[in-house]
């Protein structure tokens, strides 16, 4: 792989962040494609802005979670626009996976974040823009939906 | 298995799933490519007018107060590119290199909004400084800075610059005397640079005495003269209430974020529709009615997560929500807010005028609140905190806005009945 020598530190950060971006970004749309898409545009994001940004991987971070929010907006409204075309069935039913999809971002993101990145509530807060309350709140929330799904 | 671990299980079966595509970096080179070579602009802009700059801040005399380097007019260096929907701005960093207090001008690219004020503080607050900036001595506010501002307007020559007490920690320098003067040097001297602001009064969420308090300054008993760093009257909110802050001025500096936010570019700000479509979906399953409630006293909102603190009574502390949302470029903009009465939308120009709205209420629901983060409280709960409450969603449409010093998109007041 040829590399410009300013890209060195973005490679580095390329081989240790893009496959947990990926499926971070994957658990937080659900939808693979895009997950692949919203990271690689993050790397571009972060790449314009290496010079004001002093934590990259947080950065990224960040990008990559607002982003997953921008997509879920934007594909809601193009739902209510025009319904989508029914998914493909699945091999496995997964109650608890379908009922993940339907969580409000901030619930969804919250609980990806505790139980898949296993990061404290006051990171996630600073991921999130809200209070650590809020964080705990969501994913009491979240949870109590998930709950609901599994004892259906 | 407890319903956590289901869900890490759960999670980490399908994280497990993904694979990545093997070409994924070279369509990430490919997309570098095609982006503009904005890289290395910001270090390209200062060396290009570092010249020219450094010409004029030798000709500038120095503030008597603080020392600053202030340019006595720069409406010149204030350059408008419309085609790019740029404009260019000084913002003023710390020269750690000389006597505490001064500070050198560097030049910004910032979204052309009428509000070029509110753009120029926030780039300031961005804390962002080039590697050849550092390398001059230069330094500037840290990035946990970003979301600082929460409202900036200007009035009678002064502009009130007030700040969201939450990132108090976040300029604890400036409690100090060196650090005090610095922050000033730095919010004054970009402040300046526009012909209509002589000078600057700060406050946390409103209240200048806090500000005040906060560098060890102290505040005259009342009745406090008018002027006064510490004086509340410029800062009032009519009715009292909450108040909703964006950091935009107008429908086009709010389109300049959301496209921003969109495309990424801004990781350090929500996502505005986003964030208000979050709460409206959690707010639409629990319309369960309520047949009376009693509203607490609102405090002032934190502008940052959207969320308003609140009393309720007895004295206990919870959130609610006061935000703004649309559903696309010319959709109608939403305000979500908590209140029992009715809600007033206001935005005020330079000149303090109402903008004129159309208000009418499009939905309700009932409140949930969140006590001290032990979890939701719903219906079931709202009875034994004695009170109960309920969402109004509120939808206007802004027909125009006036003043080039414009300060708040919108403020909810909770007003009295009438």
């Amino acid at each position: 792989m040829m590399t410009a020598v300013w890209e060195e530190p973005l490679v580095e950060l390329y081989r240790e962040r893009y496959e947990p971006m990926v499926r971070l970004a994957y658990l937080l749309t659900g939808d693979r494609a895009a997950a692949e898409e919203l990271v690689q545009d993050a790397f571009v994001n972060v790449h314009r802005s290496w010079d004001r940004a002093a934590n990259p991987p947080a950065y990224l971070r960040a990008t990559v979670i607002n982003a997953c929010r921008s997509w879920g907006r934007r594909r809601n409204l193009e739902l209510v626009r025009r319904p989508a075309a029914p998914d493909p069935p699945m091999l496995v039913a997964d109650e608890m996976w379908d009922a993940l999809q339907t969580l409000p971002h901030r619930q969804r993101a919250a609980i990806v974040l505790r139980f898949y990145e296993d990061l404290p509530d006051a990171r996630i807060a600073e991921l999130l823009g809200c209070r650590e309350a809020t964080v705990r709140t969501a994913v009491h929330r979240g949870l109590a939906r998930l709950r609901k799904e599994i004892e259906r | 298995m407890t319903t956590e671990d289901e869900v890490r299980t759960m999670l980490r079966r399908h994280a497990d799933e993904v694979t990545p595509s093997a070409d994924a970096w070279e369509r990430i080179e490919a997309r570098i490519d095609d982006q503009p070579a904005l890289r290395h602009w910001p270090i390209a802009a200062a060396i290009a007018v570092s010249a020219a700059l450094v010409v004029a801040v030798l000709a500038w005399p120095e503030d008597r107060e603080t020392r600053v380097v202030t340019p006595a007019t720069t409406s010149t260096t204030v350059a408008t590119n419309r085609a790019q929907n740029t404009r260019t701005v000084l913002i003023f960093l710390t020269d750690t290199e000389a006597e505490c207090g001064v500070v050198r001008p560097v030049e910004r690219q910032v979204p052309d909004t009428k509000a070029v004020a509110i753009a120029a503080l926030q780039e300031l607050f961005s804390g962002h400084v080039t590697e050849q900036e550092r390398g001059a001595g230069l330094h500037g506010f840290g990035p946990e800075t970003a979301g600082l501002l929460r409202r900036l307007w200007v009035e009678d020559g002064i502009a009130y610059v007030d700040l969201n007490a939450s990132h108090r920690e976040a300029i604890a320098q400036a409690g100090t005397s060196c650090g005090g003067v610095v922050f000033g040097a730095m919010i004054g001297s970009t402040l300046r640079q526009f012909p209509t602001v002589k000078d600057v009064r700060y406050a946390f969420d409103g209240d200048p005495r806090a500000f005040v308090e906060f560098q060890q300054g102290y505040c005259p008993d009342d009745p406090i003269p008018p002027g006064d760093p510490c004086d509340p009257r410029p800062w009032g909110v009519r009715g009292g209430g909450i108040v909703a802050v964006w950091p935009a001025a107008d429908a086009a500096g709010m389109a300049v974020l959301q496209e921003a936010a969109d495309r990424g570019d801004r990781p350090d700000l929500l996502d505005p529709v986003g964030v208000a479509s979050g709460y409206l979906g959690e707010l639409a399953p629990r319309d369960e009615s309520p047949v009376s409630f009693t509203l607490g006293e609102f405090a002032e909102g934190d502008a940052n997560s959207g969320e308003v603190p609140y009393t309720v009574p007895g004295g206990k502390e919870s959130h609610g929500v006061a935000l703004l949302r649309r559903a696309g470029p010319e959709a109608i903009w939403t305000v979500v807010g908590l209140t029992s009465d009715a809600i007033e939308i206001l935005a005020a120009g330079s000149d303090g005028d109402l903008l004129t709205v159309d208000v009418r209420t499009t939905e309700e629901g009932s409140l949930f609140t969140s006590d001290g983060g032990a979890g939701p409280v719903g219906a079931n709960e709202v009875g034994t905190h004695g009170f109960e409450a309920r969402t109004r969603v509120v939808s206007f449409k802004l027909r125009a806005y006036d003043g080039t010093t414009a300060f708040a998109s919108a403020m909810v007041a909770n007003l009295p009945p009438s």
